[in-house]
């Protein structure tokens, strides 16, 4: 055994390995109810007993052979087993599943390492009408077998006792496989070849080899490899089938022997009757699926604006008067330096402020998001627009990697890795900035409060969509210019419904809130600062007690910059607006934080100084009024007005400036398509290199303006139709000519491959 | 009862040529899921295409089970 002992959990996607490891190790990493939901290995320090180990969460795959796993994440896996030396193997399958999950089982038998198998899922066993016999399957696998539900504190005891037991005691089960003669005459003529310093067993090199595996084999001497090969050619000829269908029907062989009939017969009986099948049967209907998708994503935003709206007027007044209000008069009554006010409350307070205020509205919404990826539904999403996809030409698999992006676009990006080829990762990653990220929908939350405020949840609910229909667009166009158009069947494991619990729900929903606002909160916080002292900074250089507002060095450079923006409604005077798409780069979180801190020192009311009592009675009188329209907001969230997470100060100069709805929708579809954030790109770099990442970043900003003009000019064309016409039309032709460059690159770029 | 396997699959669909997925469980007594990866070695190696069908009716009300409009044709 090795210095620190590593335990691995292994098995197939969606078996609960992830709930597992979190239940062991008191961890808060992501879990959900899909296939493809960790795609790199975690890793935790662990004590059973007194033994100190490193358990390893893997992501899931269905064997170990290469050819079988062609997503990255799958692969991770297959490298992990044959990489390292694992001390004790955890196999964990769901138990609705089980003769699925054996395969696996098979493969991990032949590493011969101490195994335990851990049966999950077990409650949904039950009401499927499952009989599960566990000492059966000990005694077929010839290694422990525990039924566990995760959440269950005598059952984690009982797997850490059984992981102690296993550590202090290995023992390596002795069932083993019985291949057709042939194959066992050349894994013996194979293993007398291989030296004794091979680290894995000989048979598993063997049969690895002869599977065509080039994993395990990689570190067998290259003659060894050349007589496998041989002997796989040897075997093909005289049986007329390949070794590795051999090898693998022995197996199934295997597996069905272990299987009861009327356990099986039960089995079909369940699942062509099984309520996950009856709800599928109309949420999955060709006709009724989409709709029902779209009607679901409309009542999601409508809920979160409404409610979510509400709940923000109690966090905003809170904030307002114990962050903002208190401080000042205490600051100003103490003679504090000017710059200290400045810097203190309108840059460090009111950007914690604006922070703080996302609370409600992101927060409903993890909510929401989380309870439909619990119960199953956003699996169904994926198969629900794969047909569009892949009339699109797409692979109905990416949608699964664009939904994680309505939460976050980073992870997004990571969750391309489930896709099976590479072609697929790299349209997919182009295709999911332009799905609407919850910092954005902080943005949507401000702009429909000020401008919209009676069809907030359409508005919203329009700008998703347009994310959605531009990133199928996209993908479409770049089908059929850049990439290759190699489309494949989605072919994916589809979890049953479950009613989520409401722990889970809450802390998956905490985990996601506190990241965000952590990640908002270190954006905007300096930022805030640098735009506090850049407001207050003038041209000459100098620093002014007061706001320089119009006269700023940054309203200077916005100024600038704003005739860029002009065709999509944004002018000169509304310099801040400019300002806070330079600001959204870093992170989307920070425009609404750079746009209060920006309007709101355009015209700044000073705060007189007055005694805190002063504000007790209006202040509980204001903030009674604010939670009365919460009970309101919540039976009638359609007719909610949201209030906006910005000062009325800056929301009244912000209106004024921008004009128009029209300039405000512009601006909005601008930020919903723009220029990725820093950490998405740096994501992207990651995942699909430097060349794909740069085009990705100047193909979303070209269509972002484009798009942004275009919805601009299409809503003030009966007030100005020719100057609308002429730059539709211009933007039309550049749109037109970038199309045919895109192509001629592609038939270049193919020309060449070929 | 015959065993689910990649060699008894193969004889079951140059047999049949073609069958839902629903006729090829219960020709195994096998649970579909089960049946997919199988499937899909055949499909990796260009011998069986899935094809999804729909009902005879040509109606989408919903009442057709989902296994029987999932096909799978041997082409080798």
């Amino acid at each position: 055994m090795s210095a620190q002992p590593i335990i691995a959990l292994v098995g197939n996607p969606n078996a609960g390995k992830t709930q597992l490891f979190n239940h062991l190790t008191g961890r808060n990493d992501t879990v959900g109810n899909w296939p493809g939901v960790t795609v790199d290995c975690q890793s935790a320090q662990l004590s059973f007993g007194k033994i100190a180990t490193r358990l390893v969460d893997l992501p899931g795959c269905y064997s170990l052979n290469q050819d079988m796993n062609t997503a990255i994440d799958n692969q991770i896996t297959c490298e992990f087993m044959a990489d390292q030396s694992v001390d004790l193997i955890i196999n964990v399958m769901d138990a609705t599943h089980l003769s699925r999950q054996c395969y696996l089982s098979c493969e991990l038998l032949e590493i011969q390492r101490p195994m335990i198998i851990v049966l999950t899922k077990i409650d949904l066993a039950h009401k499927e009408r499952i009989t599960l016999d566990p000492a059966s399957l000990q005694t077929h696998l010839g290694c422990p077998v525990l039924t566990i539900q995760p959440d269950h504190a005598q059952d984690l005891k009982k797997l850490k006792r059984a992981i102690e037991a296993a550590l202090k005691n290995p023992s390596i089960s002795q069932t083993q496989i019985v291949y057709p003669e042939v194959i066992e005459h050349a894994i013996t003529q194979i293993s007398d070849l291989i030296p004794d310093t091979i680290k894995h067993p000989k048979r598993l090199c063997a049969l690895k080899l002869l599977e065509g595996d080039t994993l395990f084999p990689i570190m067998l001497p290259v003659a060894v490899r050349k007589r496998g090969q041989e002997l796989g050619i040897a075997i093909e000829c005289d049986r007329g089938d390949p070794a590795d269908l051999l090898i693998a029907d022995a197996r199934y062989a295997r597996i069905a022997s272990w299987k009861s009939a009327p356990n099986t017969t039960e089995q079909l009986d369940r699942v062509t009757r099984s309520t996950s099948a009856k709800i599928d049967h109309v949420l999955l209907n060709r006709w009724l699926g989409l709709p029902f998708f779209f009607v679901i994503m409309y009542l999601l935003f409508t809920l979160v604006i409404g409610i979510g709206g509400a709940m923000q007027g109690v966090i905003e007044h809170l904030t307002n008067v114990g962050l903002m209000q208190t401080p000042k008069a205490w600051l100003i009554a103490h003679h504090a330096p000017s710059w200290i006010i400045s810097l203190g409350i309108d840059g460090l307070a009111l950007g914690l402020s604006t922070t703080l205020t996302f609370i409600p509205v992101v927060g409903l919404m993890f909510i929401f998001l989380s309870w439909l990826e619990d119960c199953g539904y956003m699996a169904r999403a994926a198969f629900v627009t794969d047909r569009l996809m892949r009339a699109a030409g797409l692979p109905g698999k990416a949608f699964v990697a664009m939904i994680v992006g309505l939460g976050c676009n980073v992870p997004a990006v990571m969750a391309t890795r489930t896709l099976d080829h590479k072609q697929d990762r790299i349209l997919t990653s182009i295709m999911t900035p332009f799905m609407s990220c919850s910092a954005r929908l902080a943005i949507y939350a401000v702009f429909v409060a000020a401008f919209f405020p009676r069809h907030g949840g359409l508005v919203i609910f329009t700008l998703y969509t347009l994310g959605i229909v531009i990133a199928i667009c996209s993908g479409l166009l770049l089908r059929r210019t850049l990439v290759s158009k190699d489309i494949r069947p989605l072919i994916m494991e589809l979890p049953n419904y479950q009613l989520p619990g409401v722990k889970p729900l809450l802390k998956t929903s905490g985990r996601r809130l506190s990241a965000f606002l952590k990640r908002a909160g270190k954006a905007i916080l300096p930022i805030s600062l640098v735009l506090v002292c850049l407001t207050h900074m003038g041209t000459e250089g100098r620093w002014h007690a007061q706001p320089r507002a119009d006269q700023s060095a940054l309203a200077h450079l916005s100024k600038q910059l704003a005739p860029v923006f002009h065709p999509m409604g944004l002018n000169a005077q509304n310099w801040p607006a400019v300002a806070g798409l330079f600001t959204g780069v870093v992170s989307k979180e920070v425009v609404i934080g750079s746009l209060n801190t920006l309007y709101a020192n355009l015209n700044p009311t000073r705060t007189k100084p007055t005694h805190v009592a002063h504000h007790q009675v209006p202040f509980l009188t204001e903030l009674k009024a604010q939670i009365m329209t919460i009970p309101s907001a919540i039976l009638h969230p359609f007719i909610n007005v949201p209030d906006g997470q910005i000062s009325s100060d800056a929301t009244h100069h912000m209106i004024d400036r921008f004009g128009n709805k029209a300039a405000a929708f512009a601006y909005l579809v601008f930020i919903l398509l723009y220029f990725p954030c820093v950490s998405t790109l740096a994501a992207q770099r990651r995942e699909i290199g430097l060349a794909w990442t740069s085009f990705s970043l100047a193909w979303s900003t070209g269509i972002a303006y484009a798009m942004a003009t275009v919805c601009y000019q299409l809503a003030i064309y009966s007030s100005a139709p020719s100057r609308a016409s002429s730059v539709l039309l211009t933007t039309g032709l550049i749109l037109a000519s970038g199309f045919f460059i895109l192509r001629i690159i592609g038939r270049q770029s193919a020309g060449g491959r070929t | 009862m015959t065993a689910a396997t990649l060699s008894t699959l193969r004889i079951f669909l140059r047999k049949t040529r073609a069958a839902s997925l629903k006729q090829i469980a219960k020709h195994f007594s096998e649970d579909p899921e089960a049946l997919l990866p199988m499937l899909q070695y055949w499909q990796c190696r260009n011998c069986v295409e899935k094809r999804m069908k729909t009902p005879a009716c040509m109606k989408s009300c919903s009442f057709c089970d989902p296994l029987d409009t999932q096909w799978f044709v041997w082409t080798d």
